[in-house]
């Protein structure tokens, strides 16, 4: 879990840097623009099916329910990993 | 880890402030002439002569000079304006305006409100091969003037006393100590520019229509004369208000502000005994910024004081006010009583007094400073009232974002054009707005195959689509019971992952 906060906020400030190096605006590789739409068309189109089996407004209320019980284990454990760290 | 990561590269796309792009806001240009050369909309022919007609758009209220033109050496035939409102062929709401004759007559004309369309009928007699022309001009007031004063006074020390006016500007009403006028909001409609006339609109300006109760009042010292009267040319609009307009005249003098056009709107309505006479022009619906008021008379003008004169003027109109008010030494006192209001138009309302003094340097200060403080005040209230209606104007006109599949799809110049962290949001709230539109039909296709062999397609079988939703059709008791068995398995899980979570925490399950 640490390991994943690490790299997300290495990931952050990369981010940025990139940002401020690389300069505005980015020019996206036009393969990497057709890849994501292609992606978001094709999970799109999967939208149907999954709904045939559970429907996706089900979906969505279980998901935000998982992600809120992450979200809480998450800060849970940083929370307890500062405090070892501070003692 | 992913969702570690998920939830910082959320959290670092919302840090990021995105721009919004306003639209662009056309402000009118005052004093603008249109031309238009017609002949394109409608002819009509005859054998003894040419008879032509043509259409113009128009806006009602606005006078209008219409000239005619071409080869017309010799040509006395009539021609004849009328108005329409909103078929400009054939239409039931036509309106005569009016009728010259000759080669070199020009018509002036003022459409009434709410007729959109004009119609120039000419007929010439004197050269059959050659086309007539007429060719209309006007000043275009759709947009209220934006007052322009600095506060800066220049003037004559000449004195009128007992003269007591008030003056009006766009969207802003100061009224007169003794009679309370306002200016009220009647409409308010984006009308489009076409400027490169490709039948889609470059922009919009904002047309409003005020109604403006106008009073004129006169005192006539003399009472042997029961009466006076307003010229027929009192009221119009004044595109040509220039800096030496003799407001000072003389009372003797038969005297004009300025060459305006003629709206005979005004009428003496009685005579008290006191010898006042109140000229009380109808409400009708005026536009702010371009009128003038001109008491006058013919009879006894050297007896005539003029008093309460409301006028609503041009912007050079209103700076000549302000030098005419520091010429005679009068002090001016303004109280803006609303600021904008709800629908920014119809708020403003101010009254202003005038108590006559002697045109000394005291006076001229006090003046100066007043009118200063003054000029300020207005000039802010008027931008902040500007300010709200083009922001209203900007939210009325900008389109919504779309909701169109294709359009989410599309790669656009938006998307190429952003940074590494904006792209990153875009794609997720593209993820996030998937689950947000509508669910597509449940269809699985399988696709076609094929060889080809020595040069020829030979197809195996064809593409072939799969509906599930046949499947709830024909057995919907089956597919319940799968959606149910699917969701109890999701929430098992939830609650698993629940019971899970609380091992972590508290070491054994509860």
């Amino acid at each position: 879990m640490m390991i994943a906060l690490a790299i997300g906020l290495a990931a952050l400030v990369v981010a940025y840097l990139l940002d401020l190096f690389i300069g505005t605006p980015l020019e996206l590789p036009a393969f990497f623009v057709s890849f994501y739409d292609t992606l978001f068309e094709y999970i799109y189109d999967g939208l149907g099916i999954l709904d045939f089996f559970c429907p996706v407004e089900y979906i969505k209320v279980i998901f935000g329910i998982w992600v809120a019980l992450h979200a809480l284990y998450f800060t849970y454990s940083v929370a307890r990993w500062a405090f070892g760290a501070v003692r | 880890m992913a969702l570690g990561l998920f939830c910082l590269l959320l959290c670092g796309c919302c840090l990021k402030s995105f721009s919004v792009s306003a639209a662009t806001y056309v402000e009118e240009t005052l004093s603008c002439t249109y031309a238009y050369y017609p002949w394109t909309d409608g002819v009509v022919q005859t054998n003894a002569s040419h008879v032509r007609a043509a259409i113009f758009p128009i806006t009602g209220g606005v006078p209008i000079t219409c000239t005619r033109g071409g080869n017309l050496a010799g040509a006395t035939a009539t021609w004849e304006i009328a108005a329409y409102v909103d078929e400009p062929v054939g239409g039931s709401a036509g309106y005569f305006l009016a009728r010259a004759v000759g080669q070199s007559e020009d018509i002036i004309v003022t459409p009434p409100e709410g007729y959109n369309y004009l119609l120039v009928c000419a007929a010439t007699n004197a050269n059959s091969s050659t086309a007539v022309t007429v060719t209309i001009t006007y000043e275009d007031t759709s947009v209220p003037d934006i007052p322009s004063y600095d506060g800066t006074t220049s003037g004559s020390s000449s004195v009128v006393t007992g003269i007591q006016q008030g003056f009006q500007f766009d969207g802003v009403t100061i009224e007169t100590t003794s009679s309370q006028l306002s200016a009220s909001l009647v409409e308010e409609t984006s009308i489009p520019v076409d400027n490169d006339e490709d039948g889609i609109a470059d922009s919009y300006v904002l047309k409003s229509t005020y109604k403006v109760p106008v009073l004129v009042s006169c005192v006539v010292t003399n009472t042997s004369d029961k009466y006076a009267w307003l010229n027929d040319k009192t009221i119009g609009y004044s595109p040509q208000f220039t800096s030496n307009i003799p407001l000072l005249a003389d009372a003797a003098t038969t005297y004009s502000l300025c060459d305006i056009f003629y709206t005979s709107k005004g009428f003496a309505d009685a005579v008290t005994s006191d010898g006042t006479i109140h000229f009380r022009f109808d409400d009708s619906n005026y536009y702010l910024g371009n009128v003038i008021i001109k008491p006058m008379s013919t009879l006894s003008a050297s007896a005539l004081l003029y008093y309460d004169v409301t006028v609503i003027t041009t912007v050079p109109a209103q700076e000549s006010f302000y030098s005419y008010l520091t010429a005679v030494a009068q002090i001016m006192r303004t109280t803006i009583l609303n600021s904008v209001g709800l629908s920014g138009i119809n708020a403003i309302q101010g009254m202003l007094e005038y108590i006559p003094t002697d045109s000394t340097s005291m006076g001229q200060q006090q003046i100066n400073n007043s009118v200063v403080v003054q000029g300020q005040q207005t000039q802010q209230a008027i931008q902040a009232l500007q300010t709200q209606q083009q922001q209203q104007f900007v939210e009325f006109t900008t389109p919504a974002t779309g909701t169109d599949v294709s359009e989410f799809f599309a790669v656009t110049d938006d998307v190429e054009g952003l940074s590494f962290v904006a792209v990153t949001n875009d794609i997720i709230m593209r993820f996030v707005d998937l689950f947000n539109r509508d669910i597509p039909p449940a269809e699985l296709t399988f696709p076609a195959f094929g060889l080809e062999i020595q040069g020829v397609y030979q197809p195996f079988w064809e593409s072939y689509t799969f509906s599930f939703t046949e499947w709830g059709q024909n057995f919907p008791v089956l597919v319940d019971a799968m959606q149910f068995a699917t969701m109890g398995v999701l929430c098992f899980w939830l609650v698993r992952y629940c019971n899970r979570l609380i091992t972590k925490i508290f070491g054994a399950p509860l």
